[in-house]
């Protein structure tokens, strides 16, 4: 998927994904069942799941925290992403 | 205060504290206002054809305790029209409390109980005002529409050839003036699949550009409706309470979700995608989708 751009940007330049708070997770799985793009993975072992393929999350998208019933997702401030699509795009367009 | 146009589907998560919560709020609602009808999820699922007149002349107040969202899903099967949904979950975040994790709801469980009781009466006794719909609105409805228009898979996907701004969240604005009608592509309408029940946002509230403002959903997935636009909600369109389907129909018209008073539309257009932009976006996307799933 590294290809893929959101806005002209690539992809791998965006910070944003679901950011898993251990200390509040309890493993019910919902937010892996509901995410169609396979961003979580599930794991053996203490952490029995991982923000796995972070690329693949939609920018801008938060639905899995929805599904999250002890709030233990959390996401990039939403105005610091936007400011700094258009700020790589001035970069680019400078090229 | 009358629930007799309205019957009320639990979900069946007696296994699990929030499903207990559901289970509590249901009979208070019920207590409180005889009139409104309860359903047992269990015997919907069993044998929809029980329920059958309910479903076609009440509307249905359905609550959700988890994820599964199996109330949803059966109020699907029953093919009745969603009027409201609870989701145990948002209302313990709104009512801050912290139920118990064990099957007999304490007191953080009974508040929040208590609160989706409260919105269900509320909701119950609320006058519908008819209000007439602006002329303006049904013109725009009835406009012909041009489409641009490309088969991926069995789906022919469509998006209008002008007059229309995009984000590739799938999301649309169209600009009127000061303001600005918003709603879904074609493209993620087809991804939901049947919708059922249309979250709108709250009339008054300030949204920026790429914030949720709203949310639909269908017996497959729930999903955001990602703001193209800064803006205030000015007004919603009332007509997909009844019709959220309408969403799946014309996506590009009778389907508009909200009217927003546009705050900074110069700076959003920066952002945003013209028709032929979107429209290579989308297939791009239908076509990476389709390439995932084979
Ligand atoms: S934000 Fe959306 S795309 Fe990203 S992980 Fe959650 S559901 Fe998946
Ligand atoms: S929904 Fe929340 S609690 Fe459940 S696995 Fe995902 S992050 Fe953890």
């Amino acid at each position: 998927m590294s290809e893929s751009t959101f806005m002209g940007v690539p992809r791998e330049r965006i910070p944003w994904y679901p950011v898993i708070d251990y200390t509040k997770c309890n493993f019910c799985m919902e937010c892996d069942k509901f995410c169609p793009h396979k961003v979580f993975e599930r794991n053996e072992g203490e952490r029995k799941l991982v923000v796995k393929n972070k690329e693949n999350c939609v920018v801008f998208c938060r639905a899995c925290a929805k599904t999250c019933e002890p709030d233990a997702l959390s996401f990039p401030n939403k105005q610091e992403t936007t400011a700094l699509i258009k700020q790589i795009r001035k970069e680019e367009e400078a090229k | 205060m009358s629930g007799s146009e309205f019957a009320l589907l639990p979900c069946n998560g007696l296994d699990k504290s929030l499903g207990q919560i559901t289970r509590a709020a249901a009979l208070n609602a019920c207590t409180a206002l005889p009139e409104l009808e309860l359903l047992c999820p269990m015997v919907c699922s069993q044998d929809p054809g029980r329920y059958k007149e309910s479903a076609e002349k009440k509307k249905l107040i359905v609550i959700d305790g988890c994820g599964t969202r199996c109330a949803t899903k059966t109020a699907a099967a029953l093919q009745a029209g969603i009027a409201l949904k609870l989701y145990v979950p948002d209302v313990v975040k709104s009512t801050g409390s912290r139920p118990e994790a064990s099957l007999e709801p304490g007191p953080g469980g009974l508040k929040v109980a208590g609160e989706i009781s409260r919105l269900i009466m509320s909701h119950c006794s609320e006058k519908k005002s008819e209000k007439a719909t602006e002329a303006g609105i049904e013109d725009w409805n009835r406009r012909e529409l041009d489409f641009l228009e490309a088969m991926v898979d069995k789906f022919v996907l469509k998006v209008p050839k002008e007059g229309y701004l995009f984000n590739e969240n799938d999301c649309w604005a169209f600009v009127r003036g000061s303001t600005a009608l918003i709603g879904i592509s074609d493209y993620l309408q087809t991804r939901a699949g049947d919708i059922m029940y249309v979250g709108h946002p709250d009339p008054g509230k300030e949204i920026s550009q790429f914030d949720e403002a709203g949310d639909f959903e269908s017996s497959k997935s729930v999903l955001q409706v990602i703001s193209p636009v800064s803006g205030v909600v000015v007004r919603i369109n009332e007509a997909l309470k009844e019709h959220p389907e309408l969403l799946n129909e014309d996506p590009y018209r009778r389907g508009w979700i909200a009217e927003l008073r546009l705050t900074q539309l110069e700076e959003d257009r920066e952002l945003l995608l013209e028709s032929e932009a979107y429209f290579k976006n989308m297939i791009d996307k239908a076509q990476r989708e389709i390439a995932g799933r084979h």
